[in-house]
């Protein structure tokens, strides 16, 4: 693959990653890439299968973190949506959760979460009480808090190595990005053309 | 006119937000510690979109940190009306557009092509300008910048 003209905006991902977060990969992966997203974003379904095409590509050499950026104003099912994906990670589930979700649409309601947790032979009485709980909804606000803090600028909002990216969630540029720093992790030549993306 | 900068004193201004409804920057300032100005380019576009949902996603905590909020875009008010509504904004948005980007200019951030910069102001009680956040054409500022210097503000009390 051809090598991407980068621009990497120099905002540095501040929210560290944590046990807490819901991780997909190696560990010790060169790079770690940590998006912020909202269930019923348009672009963040692009994104969902952009990340997840990169997952096949790079997948060996890439930490995916998903964190939640829930546009509630705009999107009345984005809480509602994270909160499922986190109640089933409490029984293991947050991927499937997530997927199921992203692959709606953005066309879901609280019957089909609850047919999705059904699918995934969750315990859909601690599902339901976990999801509905203010505390979990306190942490998602958290999350979206101290993403915002570090420079979420949109949904989806990508940092790689905790540097915040600005591109089109589509796969081509993403891979362009994750060939880039895989060249160039070690000299510290981060910085190329700018790709702002149209206003 | 030159971008206001930290230390500048920011001009009033009052602007409609629909059909016989204004915003007046010194009347919410009457009641609040800092105002948080935040300048779109353009109704309906999708960086604009992102930019005032990331600043609608924080409004509550900015509300916390003392601070009102007062978005300003260079369309008429029924478009900027009918955006703010689209998007469930819980703050004003008002229309810079008769004449046209009369207040980006007197912020120094209006634009060549009939829009604005993208450009975030936070004022004091007295209208001194304590952050000025102008980033380019086609960027979506984000958040990080306001809720920072707020946070400085609130701590030094």
């Amino acid at each position: 693959m051809a090598e991407a003209e980068v621009d990497v905006d120099p905002v540095e991902l501040e929210a560290e990653i944590t046990d807490d977060d819901h991780m997909r990969g190696p560990r010790d992966a060169p790079l770690t890439l940590v998006e912020y997203a909202d269930y019923q974003c348009e672009a963040c379904i692009t994104g969902f299968h952009a990340v997840e095409k990169l997952m096949e590509t790079h997948g060996d050499r890439l930490l995916l973190v998903f964190r939640h950026f829930p546009l509630m104003s705009y999107h009345p099912m984005a809480m509602p949506g994270a909160l499922a994906a986190d109640a089933a990670g409490k029984q293991g589930r947050f991927w499937e959760m997530h997927a199921n979700i992203f692959d709606a649409d953005g066309e879901f309601d609280d019957d089909d979460i609850v047919r999705w947790a059904h699918e995934l032979g969750l315990d859909v009485d601690q599902f339901d009480e976990d999801r509905h709980s203010e505390e979990l909804e306190q942490e998602i606000r958290q999350v979206r808090l101290d993403g915002a803090r570090s420079g979420v600028n949109g949904t989806p909002t990508f940092f790689l190595n905790n540097r915040r990216i600005d591109i089109p969630p589509e796969h081509e540029y993403l891979a362009g990005y994750v060939e880039h720093f895989l060249t160039h992790i070690g000299d510290g030549d981060l910085r190329g053309q700018s790709q702002a993306r149209p206003s | 006119m030159d971008q206001l900068s930290v230390g500048d004193t920011a001009p009033d201004f009052e602007l409609p937000v629909g059909p016989g409804e204004s915003v007046r920057l010194s009347d919410k300032l009457a009641h609040h510690e800092h105002a948080v100005i935040a300048f779109f380019p353009a109704a309906w576009s999708p960086v604009c979109g992102d930019a005032v949902l990331v600043l609608e996603a924080v409004a509550d905590e900015l509300r916390r940190l003392g601070a009102c909020i007062v978005g300003i875009c260079p369309d008429n008010f029924w478009s900027t009306r009918a955006w703010a509504e689209h998007l469930g904004l819980s703050f004003p948005l008002a229309s810079d557009f008769e004449p046209k980007g009369k207040v980006a200019r007197s912020y120094g951030v209006f634009h060549d092509e009939g829009i604005c910069q993208p450009a975030q102001f936070i004022v004091d009680e007295a209208r001194r300008v304590e952050m000025a956040h102008i980033v380019p054409l086609g960027k979506s500022p984000g958040a990080h910048m306001i809720l920072k210097r707020l946070e400085e503000l609130r701590s030094r009390g």
